[in-house]
């Protein structure tokens, strides 16, 4: 089966700065659930944008779904997108529409029936606690409220691949472990799952996942526990590599 | 694709919404009034040029009264005798004083002072008479005869209508690279302003095409608007000159008054003004978007 995502010696600078990414290599397969951690400053943001496809690297090889994303075309990158859900760490949340409308988004721009689409987006709020709040403008929800919203909008295309950043980080523990429920729930149905986070706990929560760490730009592994969930292929960490 | 069902998913452009309409308008209110004072000029000259070729004007120019009026008897009767001519009118000499007086001023002129005898010749519009054949056998039986067919005025009138067409279609280019600057300066205006939903439509799969169809729905609104209000305006503007015009009862104004195609390109202008806004802002649209990811 070919690589859900693979980056090979990647580097990403913004202007003429230093490289925030450095040599960055690893490769994803489907159904795999893996975490990024890092310190703040230390890339994870900047690694998301390049697996979202919000931007396109200074060096080096990324292969989404089997395209090279370096040398494809614009017009070509819709498509791949589609089958990428993406949960922003500021929610990105469409100020002018509704929740149930900021849900419906994805399936609309891929053209899904409306009918259908909204019987799955209420059903989907009503999972994540907003089944009350479905008319209300996202400026009227609280953070965590806004921060489920974002987290519906993102799995409801049942993405093959699901970049989150800091996805539990304004929502109480109950609701954190219900959303995370929601992730393994969407990682058994095949989505590849990448979440940042600084969150140990979450990361406790998921033993067979895949812990990607970053460090200063450079990318390292820190835990590989459960054989029956592939891993990422990545760097060993230095540490490991110390006798 | 994103749009479909009428569903929308940027919000009404509000920078556009006030002031665009408005600048749209006049610029099309002044493209109107190019486009039919450039048609109505056409029409006018096209008129003037018909009627004054079927008219000549004969001056005999001789300074011996008995001459002069023999030299114009004669005239008149072989200007009569030419076929084509259908009609021969000599002006007496009170008729031929009169019409100086405007320039020479009331009773100021001297009973000696001898008058050209000025006479009225209309052609027939089938007939292909030459001027110069007929200047040729004046010449036999009146020597002092001077025989005017308009020709030179009527190109020196043509150069000028020229002139005044050309500018009005200056006019209306000028007007309509106005509107679609304004459009495009909205237009980035309006992507500036909607910059973070844009990106966000982006990373969720949404096409350019699709994106600029929401702009391009928009600015088909504000360019129908204006243009109508502008052509409103114009035909206003218009009617009431053509009802001035009227009352002026002059037989030189009389064709300067709005036909049929002045009314359809009026009609017209409203849509091709929505149009060009459409397609300005999809210009726009499609261009600033090749610079996103």
């Amino acid at each position: 089966m070919s690589n859900v995502v693979r980056f090979e010696n990647v580097g990403l600078r913004y202007g003429t700065s230093a490289e925030v990414l450095r040599d960055v290599s690893f490769s994803l397969e489907p159904g795999t659930f893996h975490f990024l951690t890092g310190a703040s400053g230390a890339g994870k943001t900047s690694l998301l944008t390049l697996l979202y496809l919000a931007r396109r690297p200074s060096r080096g090889l990324i292969s989404i779904f089997g395209h090279d994303v370096v040398t494809m075309k614009r017009s070509a990158l819709p498509a791949l997108r589609r089958r990428i859900g993406v949960v922003f760490q500021d929610f990105r949340l469409l100020a002018h529409l509704s929740a149930l409308d900021n849900v419906m988004l994805p399936l609309r721009i891929a053209g899904a029936p409306e009918a259908a689409v909204r019987q799955h987006a209420e059903e989907l709020l009503a999972w994540v606690g907003l089944a009350d709040r479905m008319n209300a403008r996202p400026a009227t929800l609280s953070g965590g409220e806004q921060q489920r919203l974002a987290i519906a909008r993102a799995v409801i295309g049942r993405p093959d691949l699901l970049v989150a950043d800091e996805p539990t980080g304004n929502v109480d523990p109950e609701m954190a472990a219900r959303l995370l429920h929601l992730f393994l729930e969407l990682n058994k149905l095949g989505t590849t799952l990448v979440i940042a986070t600084h969150d140990r706990s979450l990361i406790d929560q998921v033993p067979g996942a895949q812990v990607l760490r970053l460090e200063r730009g450079e990318l390292f592994t820190q835990r590989q526990i459960r054989p029956d969930i592939r891993p990422a292929v990545v760097r060993p960490s230095p540490q490991e590599n110390r006798p | 694709m994103i749009g479909r069902g009428g569903y929308r998913f940027l919000p009404d452009g509000r920078e556009a919404r006030g002031v665009l309409p408005w600048v749209i308008a006049i610029m099309t209110f002044l493209a109107a009034l190019a486009v039919a004072g450039g048609l109505m000029l056409y029409d006018a000259t096209s008129q003037w040029r018909t009627t004054l070729s079927r008219s000549w004007t004969v001056q005999v120019v001789e300074a011996d009264p008995a001459r002069r009026e023999a030299q114009a008897r004669a005239a008149v009767k072989l200007l009569t005798e030419i076929d084509g001519v259908t009609s021969v009118r000599a002006l007496s000499d009170a008729d031929a004083r009169a019409l100086l007086e405007p320039w020479l001023g009331a009773g100021s002129m001297s009973s000696d002072l001898p008058v050209p005898v000025l006479i009225d010749v209309a052609v027939a519009p089938s007939a292909s008479l030459s001027p110069a054949r007929v200047r040729l056998r004046l010449q036999a039986v009146a020597p002092s005869a001077r025989l005017d067919d308009h020709d030179r005025w009527l190109r020196q009138l043509g150069a000028f209508a020229g002139a005044l067409q050309l500018t009005a279609f200056a006019i209306v280019v000028v007007s309509l690279l106005a509107t679609m600057g304004v459009v495009g300066f909205s237009t980035r205006a309006g992507l500036m302003g909607h910059r973070a939903t844009i990106e966000i439509l982006h990373l969720m799969g949404a096409e350019d095409s699709a994106i600029g169809r929401e702009f391009q729905r928009q600015y088909l609104f504000h360019g129908l608007k204006g243009g109508l209000a502008g052509v409103a305006a114009a035909v206003a503007t218009i009617a009431g000159l053509g009802w001035m015009a009227q009352r002026l009862s002059s037989g030189l104004l009389g064709g300067f008054t709005p036909g049929p195609l002045v009314w359809l390109s009026l009609a017209v202008l409203p849509l091709a003004v929505a149009v060009l806004t459409m397609a300005t802002a999809r210009l726009t649209v499609h261009r600033a978007l090749a610079d996103y990811v």
